[in-house]
Protein backbone atom coordinates (compact mmCIF):
# COMPACT_ATOMS: atom_id res chain seq x y z
CA UNK A 1 0.00 0.00 0.00
CA UNK A 2 2.58 2.54 1.05
CA UNK A 3 4.90 1.86 -1.72
CA UNK A 4 1.91 2.33 -4.75
CA UNK A 5 3.20 5.35 -6.84
CA UNK A 6 1.48 8.51 -6.21
CA UNK A 7 0.05 10.46 -8.91
CA UNK A 8 1.23 14.27 -9.10
CA UNK A 9 -1.28 15.88 -6.83
CA UNK A 10 -1.32 13.45 -4.33
CA UNK A 11 2.59 13.83 -4.35
CA UNK A 12 2.02 17.58 -3.98
CA UNK A 13 -0.02 16.75 -1.12
CA UNK A 14 3.13 14.75 0.19
CA UNK A 15 5.41 17.65 0.01
CA UNK A 16 2.60 19.71 2.09
CA UNK A 17 4.62 18.88 5.58
CA UNK A 18 7.94 19.34 3.93
CA UNK A 19 6.75 23.16 2.95
CA UNK A 20 5.91 23.79 6.01
CA UNK A 21 9.25 22.66 7.72
CA UNK A 22 11.26 24.47 5.31
CA UNK A 23 13.45 21.36 3.64
CA UNK A 24 11.81 21.30 0.20
CA UNK A 25 14.64 22.02 -3.21
CA UNK A 26 13.91 25.29 -4.87
CA UNK A 27 11.79 23.02 -7.52
CA UNK A 28 9.84 21.35 -5.21
CA UNK A 29 8.72 24.20 -3.53
CA UNK A 30 7.99 26.52 -6.58
CA UNK A 31 5.58 23.41 -7.44
CA UNK A 32 3.82 23.63 -3.91
CA UNK A 33 3.44 27.05 -4.43
CA UNK A 34 1.81 27.14 -7.70
CA UNK A 35 -0.77 24.29 -6.79
CA UNK A 36 -1.52 26.83 -3.65
CA UNK A 37 -1.85 29.64 -6.14
CA UNK A 38 -4.26 27.60 -8.42
CA UNK A 39 -6.39 24.98 -6.56
CA UNK A 40 -8.48 26.21 -4.11
CA UNK A 41 -8.39 22.44 -2.04
CA UNK A 42 -4.60 23.05 -1.34
CA UNK A 43 -5.29 25.91 0.35
CA UNK A 44 -7.39 23.87 2.76
CA UNK A 45 -5.12 21.21 2.71
CA UNK A 46 -2.19 23.59 3.61
CA UNK A 47 -4.50 24.40 6.80
CA UNK A 48 -4.99 20.68 7.87
CA UNK A 49 -1.38 20.21 7.22
CA UNK A 50 -0.72 23.42 9.93
CA UNK A 51 -2.96 21.63 12.38
CA UNK A 52 -1.43 18.32 11.91
CA UNK A 53 2.20 20.30 13.03
CA UNK A 54 0.59 21.63 15.96
CA UNK A 55 -0.71 18.34 17.08
CA UNK A 56 2.69 16.25 16.52
CA UNK A 57 4.44 19.13 18.24
CA UNK A 58 1.98 18.93 21.32
CA UNK A 59 2.22 14.95 21.14
CA UNK A 60 6.11 14.85 21.02
CA UNK A 61 6.42 18.12 24.03
CA UNK A 62 4.15 15.85 26.15
CA UNK A 63 6.81 13.21 26.58
CA UNK A 64 8.87 14.33 29.71
CA UNK A 65 12.48 12.62 29.44
CA UNK A 66 13.70 11.70 32.82
CA UNK A 67 15.63 14.35 35.04
CA UNK A 68 18.35 11.68 36.39
CA UNK A 69 19.38 10.88 32.12
CA UNK A 70 22.27 12.85 31.99
CA UNK A 71 24.21 11.84 34.99
CA UNK A 72 23.49 8.53 34.17
CA UNK A 73 25.01 9.09 31.23
CA UNK A 74 28.12 10.44 32.71
CA UNK A 75 28.76 7.36 34.85
CA UNK A 76 28.36 5.25 31.73
CA UNK A 77 30.85 6.86 30.16
CA UNK A 78 33.18 7.15 32.56
CA UNK A 79 33.01 3.25 32.39
CA UNK A 80 33.82 2.94 28.60
CA UNK A 81 37.53 3.53 27.56
CA UNK A 82 35.53 4.17 23.89
CA UNK A 83 37.92 3.19 20.81
CA UNK A 84 41.06 4.20 19.78
CA UNK A 85 40.81 7.93 19.50
CA UNK A 86 42.45 10.43 17.10
CA UNK A 87 44.18 12.32 19.42
CA UNK A 88 48.16 11.91 19.46
CA UNK A 89 49.48 10.01 21.91
CA UNK A 90 52.73 11.40 24.10
CA UNK A 91 56.26 9.46 23.51
CA UNK A 92 55.58 9.27 27.49
CA UNK A 93 52.95 6.87 26.98
CA UNK A 94 54.05 4.97 24.43
CA UNK A 95 57.09 4.54 26.10
CA UNK A 96 54.97 3.27 28.85
CA UNK A 97 53.17 0.83 26.72
CA UNK A 98 56.52 -0.78 25.49
CA UNK A 99 57.61 -1.35 28.93
CA UNK A 100 54.41 -3.11 29.77
CA UNK A 101 54.79 -5.06 26.22
CA UNK A 102 54.40 -8.92 27.73
CA UNK A 103 57.87 -9.68 25.77
CA UNK A 104 60.48 -9.03 28.43
CA UNK A 105 63.15 -8.52 25.62
CA UNK A 106 61.17 -6.33 23.37
CA UNK A 107 60.54 -4.26 26.97
CA UNK A 108 64.04 -4.20 28.04
CA UNK A 109 65.31 -3.50 24.45
CA UNK A 110 62.40 -0.60 24.37
CA UNK A 111 63.63 0.88 27.18
CA UNK A 112 67.28 1.13 26.87
CA UNK A 113 66.04 2.95 23.09
CA UNK A 114 64.03 5.23 25.03
CA UNK A 115 67.17 5.73 27.76
CA UNK A 116 69.46 6.30 24.68
CA UNK A 117 66.64 9.05 23.25
CA UNK A 118 66.42 10.78 26.26
CA UNK A 119 70.19 11.18 26.60
CA UNK A 120 70.51 12.45 23.14
CA UNK A 121 68.05 14.49 23.70
CA UNK A 122 69.14 16.26 27.02
CA UNK A 123 72.44 17.04 25.18
CA UNK A 124 70.44 18.30 22.06
CA UNK A 125 68.43 20.85 24.64
CA UNK A 126 71.60 21.76 26.88
CA UNK A 127 73.49 22.34 22.98
CA UNK A 128 71.05 24.30 21.66
CA UNK A 129 70.08 28.16 21.32
CA UNK A 130 69.42 29.50 24.75
CA UNK A 131 66.78 31.53 23.64
CA UNK A 132 64.79 28.14 22.68
CA UNK A 133 62.73 26.51 24.47
CA UNK A 134 60.47 22.92 24.30
CA UNK A 135 58.54 20.55 25.79
CA UNK A 136 60.36 17.40 25.55
CA UNK A 137 57.77 14.96 23.68
CA UNK A 138 54.90 17.92 22.83
CA UNK A 139 53.51 17.51 19.49
CA UNK A 140 55.44 20.11 16.82
CA UNK A 141 51.84 22.54 17.88
CA UNK A 142 52.68 22.05 21.41
CA UNK A 143 56.75 22.80 21.50
CA UNK A 144 56.13 26.31 20.75
CA UNK A 145 52.72 27.47 22.87
CA UNK A 146 52.54 27.97 26.53
CA UNK A 147 50.47 26.21 28.36
CA UNK A 148 49.41 25.30 31.85
CA UNK A 149 47.79 22.61 33.58
CA UNK A 150 44.09 23.01 35.40
CA UNK A 151 41.81 21.28 37.63
CA UNK A 152 38.71 22.23 38.26
CA UNK A 153 36.11 21.79 40.68
CA UNK A 154 34.23 18.29 40.74
CA UNK A 155 30.67 20.02 40.75
CA UNK A 156 31.64 22.71 37.94
CA UNK A 157 29.16 22.05 35.24
CA UNK A 158 30.67 21.40 31.88
CA UNK A 159 28.34 23.99 30.14
CA UNK A 160 29.89 26.42 32.42
CA UNK A 161 33.41 25.35 32.46
CA UNK A 162 32.94 25.93 28.30
CA UNK A 163 31.44 28.94 29.02
CA UNK A 164 34.53 30.39 31.42
CA UNK A 165 37.33 29.22 28.77
CA UNK A 166 35.52 31.25 26.08
CA UNK A 167 35.00 33.89 27.69
CA UNK A 168 38.96 34.31 27.97
CA UNK A 169 39.24 32.46 24.60
CA UNK A 170 40.53 29.78 25.48
CA UNK A 171 40.27 26.28 25.08
CA UNK A 172 40.65 22.61 26.55
CA UNK A 173 43.98 21.45 24.19
CA UNK A 174 44.54 17.92 26.33
CA UNK A 175 43.12 16.14 29.13
CA UNK A 176 41.84 14.87 31.39
CA UNK A 177 45.37 13.82 32.12
CA UNK A 178 46.59 11.68 34.96
CA UNK A 179 45.96 13.58 38.23
CA UNK A 180 42.07 15.04 36.65
CA UNK A 181 43.93 18.18 35.12
CA UNK A 182 43.65 19.55 31.56
CA UNK A 183 46.34 21.10 29.47
CA UNK A 184 45.61 24.88 28.46
CA UNK A 185 47.20 26.57 25.98
CA UNK A 186 47.49 30.42 26.55
CA UNK A 187 48.09 32.50 23.54
CA UNK A 188 50.69 34.66 25.15
CA UNK A 189 53.37 36.79 23.86
CA UNK A 190 55.71 36.94 26.96
CA UNK A 191 56.30 36.36 30.84
CA UNK A 192 53.89 39.16 31.76
CA UNK A 193 51.13 38.37 29.85
CA UNK A 194 51.48 34.47 30.73
CA UNK A 195 51.24 35.30 34.62
CA UNK A 196 48.37 37.87 34.06
CA UNK A 197 46.44 34.95 31.75
CA UNK A 198 46.97 32.19 34.15
CA UNK A 199 46.25 34.59 37.36
CA UNK A 200 42.57 35.64 35.76
CA UNK A 201 42.26 31.89 35.17
CA UNK A 202 43.14 30.93 38.42
CA UNK A 203 40.64 33.89 39.50
CA UNK A 204 37.76 31.76 38.27
CA UNK A 205 35.55 30.01 40.33
CA UNK A 206 34.92 26.98 39.04
CA UNK A 207 39.13 26.65 38.74
CA UNK A 208 40.51 24.65 41.91
CA UNK A 209 44.35 24.64 40.38
CA UNK A 210 46.35 25.87 37.80
CA UNK A 211 49.94 24.46 37.51
CA UNK A 212 52.33 26.75 35.81
CA UNK A 213 53.13 24.51 32.81
CA UNK A 214 55.46 25.74 29.53
CA UNK A 215 55.85 29.60 30.46
CA UNK A 216 57.86 32.09 28.13
CA UNK A 217 61.06 33.30 29.47
CA UNK A 218 60.95 36.72 31.25
CA UNK A 219 61.60 39.46 28.33
CA UNK B 1 61.56 33.40 14.93
CA UNK B 2 60.33 34.07 17.83
CA UNK B 3 58.01 31.35 19.49
CA UNK B 4 56.25 33.29 21.37
CA UNK B 5 54.20 36.37 19.13
CA UNK B 6 51.06 36.35 19.68
CA UNK B 7 49.74 36.94 16.05
CA UNK B 8 52.17 33.49 15.20
CA UNK B 9 49.99 31.47 17.57
CA UNK B 10 46.78 33.03 16.57
CA UNK B 11 47.55 31.55 13.10
CA UNK B 12 48.93 28.64 14.18
CA UNK B 13 45.29 28.16 15.84
CA UNK B 14 43.43 28.81 13.34
CA UNK B 15 45.37 26.44 11.01
CA UNK B 16 44.31 23.81 13.74
CA UNK B 17 40.70 24.78 13.96
CA UNK B 18 38.46 22.74 11.90
CA UNK B 19 36.50 23.40 9.02
CA UNK B 20 33.06 25.91 9.65
CA UNK B 21 33.69 26.45 12.75
CA UNK B 22 32.56 30.12 13.05
CA UNK B 23 35.37 32.87 14.51
CA UNK B 24 32.97 34.50 16.35
CA UNK B 25 30.60 31.67 17.94
CA UNK B 26 30.47 31.17 21.54
CA UNK B 27 28.93 27.82 20.63
CA UNK B 28 30.47 25.04 19.05
CA UNK B 29 28.82 23.31 16.17
CA UNK B 30 27.39 19.55 16.83
CA UNK B 31 30.01 18.64 14.17
CA UNK B 32 32.41 20.06 15.99
CA UNK B 33 31.34 18.62 19.32
CA UNK B 34 31.26 15.15 17.62
CA UNK B 35 35.04 15.85 16.26
CA UNK B 36 36.14 16.56 19.79
CA UNK B 37 34.46 13.37 21.12
CA UNK B 38 36.37 11.69 18.41
CA UNK B 39 39.75 12.85 20.20
CA UNK B 40 38.83 11.22 23.44
CA UNK B 41 36.74 14.41 25.27
CA UNK B 42 33.52 13.03 26.82
CA UNK B 43 32.73 16.77 27.66
CA UNK B 44 31.56 16.81 24.31
CA UNK B 45 29.32 13.90 24.28
CA UNK B 46 28.01 15.64 27.38
CA UNK B 47 26.79 18.34 25.14
CA UNK B 48 25.47 16.65 22.30
CA UNK B 49 23.30 15.00 24.94
CA UNK B 50 22.37 17.92 26.87
CA UNK B 51 21.37 19.80 23.18
CA UNK B 52 19.23 15.88 21.64
CA UNK B 53 18.45 14.00 24.12
CA UNK B 54 15.20 15.20 24.57
CA UNK B 55 14.20 14.49 20.79
CA UNK B 56 15.65 10.88 20.53
CA UNK B 57 14.44 10.20 23.88
CA UNK B 58 10.56 11.32 22.24
CA UNK B 59 11.54 9.80 19.10
CA UNK B 60 12.41 6.36 20.81
CA UNK B 61 9.32 7.07 23.25
CA UNK B 62 7.12 7.49 20.14
CA UNK B 63 8.30 3.93 18.33
CA UNK B 64 8.79 1.84 21.21
CA UNK B 65 5.72 3.20 23.70
CA UNK B 66 7.91 2.60 27.25
CA UNK B 67 9.48 4.34 28.92
CA UNK B 68 12.13 2.47 30.33
CA UNK B 69 12.90 1.49 26.56
CA UNK B 70 12.74 5.45 25.55
CA UNK B 71 15.23 5.84 28.40
CA UNK B 72 17.78 2.45 27.88
CA UNK B 73 17.87 3.31 24.22
CA UNK B 74 18.11 6.96 24.45
CA UNK B 75 21.34 6.49 26.48
CA UNK B 76 22.42 3.77 24.75
CA UNK B 77 22.51 6.37 21.60
CA UNK B 78 24.93 8.84 23.36
CA UNK B 79 27.48 5.95 24.49
CA UNK B 80 27.27 4.91 20.89
CA UNK B 81 28.49 8.46 19.82
CA UNK B 82 31.15 8.17 22.30
CA UNK B 83 32.35 4.70 20.32
CA UNK B 84 31.74 5.34 16.64
CA UNK B 85 32.86 9.55 16.57
CA UNK B 86 35.71 8.58 14.93
CA UNK B 87 33.98 7.23 12.12
CA UNK B 88 31.28 9.63 11.78
CA UNK B 89 32.18 10.87 8.08
CA UNK B 90 29.47 14.02 8.22
CA UNK B 91 27.68 13.70 5.11
CA UNK B 92 24.41 13.50 7.56
CA UNK B 93 23.60 16.26 10.16
CA UNK B 94 24.76 15.04 13.52
CA UNK B 95 20.87 14.73 14.67
CA UNK B 96 19.88 13.05 11.47
CA UNK B 97 23.08 10.53 12.60
CA UNK B 98 21.45 10.17 16.33
CA UNK B 99 17.88 9.23 15.01
CA UNK B 100 19.35 6.79 12.42
CA UNK B 101 21.13 5.26 15.63
CA UNK B 102 18.17 5.59 17.88
CA UNK B 103 15.70 3.78 15.18
CA UNK B 104 18.11 1.21 14.49
CA UNK B 105 18.73 0.50 18.31
CA UNK B 106 14.76 0.95 18.68
CA UNK B 107 13.95 -1.91 16.10
CA UNK B 108 16.72 -3.91 17.79
CA UNK B 109 14.68 -3.55 21.68
CA UNK B 110 11.22 -3.91 20.20
CA UNK B 111 12.36 -7.34 18.39
CA UNK B 112 14.04 -8.44 21.91
CA UNK B 113 10.52 -7.75 23.44
CA UNK B 114 8.76 -9.76 21.34
CA UNK B 115 11.08 -12.67 21.68
CA UNK B 116 10.58 -12.29 25.27
CA UNK B 117 6.88 -11.79 25.05
CA UNK B 118 6.76 -15.08 23.00
CA UNK B 119 9.36 -16.89 25.24
CA UNK B 120 6.82 -16.07 27.90
CA UNK B 121 3.80 -16.75 25.95
CA UNK B 122 2.23 -13.56 26.12
CA UNK B 123 -0.10 -11.63 23.90
CA UNK B 124 1.58 -8.77 22.28
CA UNK B 125 -1.70 -6.74 22.41
CA UNK B 126 -4.49 -6.19 24.68
CA UNK B 127 -8.03 -5.28 23.71
CA UNK B 128 -9.36 -3.26 26.55
CA UNK B 129 -12.77 -2.21 25.35
CA UNK B 130 -12.63 1.19 25.57
CA UNK B 131 -14.18 3.80 23.14
CA UNK B 132 -12.25 3.47 19.77
CA UNK B 133 -10.02 6.09 18.77
CA UNK B 134 -12.76 7.97 16.21
CA UNK B 135 -15.53 7.60 19.29
CA UNK B 136 -13.06 9.18 21.69
CA UNK B 137 -12.07 11.75 19.61
CA UNK B 138 -15.95 12.88 19.24
CA UNK B 139 -15.49 14.09 22.61
CA UNK B 140 -12.19 16.39 21.87
CA UNK B 141 -11.62 19.49 20.39
CA UNK B 142 -10.23 19.05 16.58
CA UNK B 143 -6.91 19.18 17.61
CA UNK B 144 -7.02 16.98 20.41
CA UNK B 145 -8.70 14.78 18.38
CA UNK B 146 -5.99 14.87 15.96
CA UNK B 147 -3.33 14.67 18.54
CA UNK B 148 -4.89 11.33 19.18
CA UNK B 149 -4.87 10.41 15.41
CA UNK B 150 -1.86 10.63 15.11
CA UNK B 151 -0.45 9.00 18.30
CA UNK B 152 -3.17 6.34 16.81
CA UNK B 153 -1.41 5.73 13.58
CA UNK B 154 0.30 2.58 12.34
CA UNK B 155 3.62 3.05 13.82
CA UNK B 156 5.47 3.60 9.62
CA UNK B 157 3.15 6.44 9.50
CA UNK B 158 3.14 8.32 12.52
CA UNK B 159 7.40 7.99 12.63
CA UNK B 160 7.52 9.64 8.85
CA UNK B 161 4.68 12.85 10.31
CA UNK B 162 7.19 13.13 13.64
CA UNK B 163 10.36 13.17 11.65
CA UNK B 164 8.92 16.18 9.08
CA UNK B 165 6.57 17.98 11.91
CA UNK B 166 8.86 17.66 14.70
CA UNK B 167 12.27 17.24 14.00
CA UNK B 168 12.37 19.35 10.89
CA UNK B 169 13.62 16.71 9.16
CA UNK B 170 13.36 16.44 5.00
CA UNK B 171 12.43 13.56 2.61
CA UNK B 172 15.94 12.35 2.32
CA UNK B 173 16.96 12.68 5.81
CA UNK B 174 13.58 10.58 6.89
CA UNK B 175 14.98 7.86 3.75
CA UNK B 176 17.98 8.01 5.86
CA UNK B 177 16.91 7.74 9.00
CA UNK B 178 14.38 4.76 8.27
CA UNK B 179 16.79 3.52 5.67
CA UNK B 180 14.02 3.56 3.00
CA UNK B 181 14.30 5.35 -0.55
CA UNK B 182 12.70 8.72 -0.60
CA UNK B 183 9.65 7.93 -2.75
CA UNK B 184 8.63 5.25 0.24
CA UNK B 185 8.91 8.56 2.36
CA UNK B 186 6.45 10.36 0.24
CA UNK B 187 3.63 7.83 0.36
CA UNK B 188 3.90 6.94 3.76
CA UNK B 189 3.65 10.50 4.16
CA UNK B 190 0.73 11.04 1.70
CA UNK B 191 -1.24 8.00 3.17
CA UNK B 192 -0.46 9.14 6.80
CA UNK B 193 -2.37 12.12 6.68
CA UNK B 194 -4.97 10.34 4.23
CA UNK B 195 -6.00 8.38 7.44
CA UNK B 196 -5.65 11.73 9.58
CA UNK B 197 -8.09 12.72 7.01
CA UNK B 198 -10.43 9.91 6.82
CA UNK B 199 -10.13 9.26 11.10
CA UNK B 200 -11.68 13.30 11.67
CA UNK B 201 -13.82 13.20 8.65
CA UNK B 202 -15.52 9.73 10.46
CA UNK B 203 -15.16 11.94 14.21
CA UNK B 204 -17.77 14.40 12.63
CA UNK B 205 -14.80 17.67 11.58
CA UNK B 206 -15.03 18.68 8.48
CA UNK B 207 -11.37 18.15 5.90
CA UNK B 208 -11.10 19.54 2.73
CA UNK B 209 -9.42 16.44 1.32
CA UNK B 210 -8.94 13.75 -0.11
Amino acid sequence: MSTEKLDRRDELEALLPFYLNGTLSDDEREAVERWLASDPAAAIALEEAEAEYSAAAMGNEAIRPPADALSRLSAALERESGPPRLARTSWLKRVGGWFAAPSSGLAWGAAALAVALLAAQTVWISTRDANDYSVAGSGVEQVQLPFVLVSFNDEAPISEVTGVLQSLQLEIDAGPLPGGVYRIVLPVSGAADYDRLAAELEAQPLVARVIAGARPKAE
Amino acid sequence: MNPFDLSQHTEERAKRAKPGMKAQSNQLSDRELVAQAARGERAAVRLLFMRHHARVYRFVMRQTGSETMADDVANEVFLEVWRQAPRFEGRAEVSTWLLGIARYKALSALRRRREQALDEGQAEAVEDGADTPEVTAMKDDKGTALRRFIDNLPEEHRTVIDLAYYHGKSVSEIGEILAIPVATVKTRMFYARKKLGEALKAAGYDRGWP
